[in-house]
């Protein structure tokens, strides 16, 4: 009887400390692996860019975003990873536990924004692409974002596409 | 004296089981009939008891088997009784190792460590990675909220939908006061 309590107890922890972070999950699984790319940005790093003073307007707005972020964490294939990457990452990420900001479906690319939220703030940003064309990433931003700022980061950079969205705005 | 050490030497050998018969009956002889100095006061009381002994005293039947088994509970509950602390002991300290090396090999080594050394220590690279990824982020939130510029678009017409209401509603007025004079015509008639 009190083995069996115990083994019981013993599989109810294993299986609460498992389910914790699938994120972590995620990473564990393909980080290091070949074909995958794993970066991470920890709070301390941003504490120290934080604290670098200079005039560049491009580097305070960086500061600006960057602000609350403890961490940033983002997960990429070379091409030579799977080919459903992006389809895996959005079948293995919990999506009920967080909601989703926007879908944006186009023909060839599937992007997903999915946000945590504590306290009307946002502490968890999670974006993943699914592609055809082995674009396929999750970026995972953890800390109190400020959206606005993240996405006037863009505002006025000569990106691909960017001059779409201008001319659009002009019409 | 020599009296003294030669029982001393035999009571050395009787302890150890070695005397003879005979040797036996010259202590119990000695103890019985001489007197004894202090330091041998115990073995003249035990040597004393033999010699006594010699009557036969009534011994119950059923004497060694209720000895044999009084020994027997008393070692059981005994060897029981430890066992069950060893058991629990045991039991609770591995149930605290599953648990730490679970905690530290499930929390730390997979999760914690094995992401955290891809992290990076140099700060020009951070700084590029952050901010191409934020830059990356930012872009695609705003290609995805630029759809909503076309929503922009959709307003217009509305407007331009709801000025014709205006036409039409005018035109309804008109409609009114064509019935009116309709109406004036019937009564000069």
């Amino acid at each position: 009887m009190k083995k069996i309590i115990l083994s019981l107890f013993l599989v109810g922890c294993i299986a609460t400390l498992s389910a914790q972070s699938a994120v972590d999950k995620v990473f564990n699984k393909y980080a290091g692996k070949d074909g995958y790319t794993t970066v991470v940005i920890n709070s301390y790093m941003f504490k120290f860019l934080a604290n670098i003073e200079t005039n560049d307007p491009e580097y305070e707005s960086f500061k600006k975003a960057t602000s609350g972020i403890e961490s940033i964490r983002i997960l990429t294939q070379d091409g030579s990873g799977s080919p459903g990457f992006g389809k895996e990452l959005l079948a293995e990420l919990p999506r009920k536990d967080y909601e989703e900001l926007m879908t944006v479906k186009e023909s060839d690319e599937e992007v997903v924004f999915l946000i945590k939220e504590e306290n009307g703030k946002i502490s968890e940003f999670l974006l993943v692409v699914s592609s055809e064309n082995d674009d396929d990433a999750l970026i995972v931003i953890k800390g109190n974002i400020d959206l606005e700022s993240i996405s006037s980061l863009t505002e006025g950079l000569d990106l691909p596409g960017m001059q779409g969205l201008d001319e659009l705005n002009k019409k | 004296m020599d009296k003294l050490t030669r029982i001393k030497s035999l009571l050395d050998k009787f302890y150890k089981g070695d005397t003879s018969i005979a040797e036996e009956k010259e202590l119990e002889e000695y103890f019985i009939h001489q007197e004894v100095p202090d330091e041998l006061a115990a073995e003249k009381e035990l040597f004393s008891s033999f010699s006594a002994g010699a009557a036969p005293v009534d011994v119950p039947d059923d004497l060694e088997n209720k000895i044999l088994t009084s020994l027997d509970k008393a070692e059981r509950s005994v060897v029981r009784s430890r066992r069950i602390n060893i058991y629990s002991i045991s039991g609770l300290a591995a149930g605290l190792l599953i648990l730490f090396s679970i905690y530290m090999g499930f929390l730390r080594d997979n999760s914690f460590r094995s992401v955290s050394q891809y992290a990076i220590e140099d700060p020009d690279l951070a700084y590029e990675e952050a901010k191409s990824a934020l830059e990356y982020v930012s872009y695609k939130l705003n290609s995805g909220t630029a759809e909503l510029t076309n929503l922009k678009e959709v307003n217009k017409g509305l407007k331009t939908i709801s000025s014709i209401k205006k036409i039409s509603s005018g035109s309804r007025e008109i409609n009114l006061l064509g019935n009116l004079k309709k109406a004036e015509n019937i009564q000069r008639q």
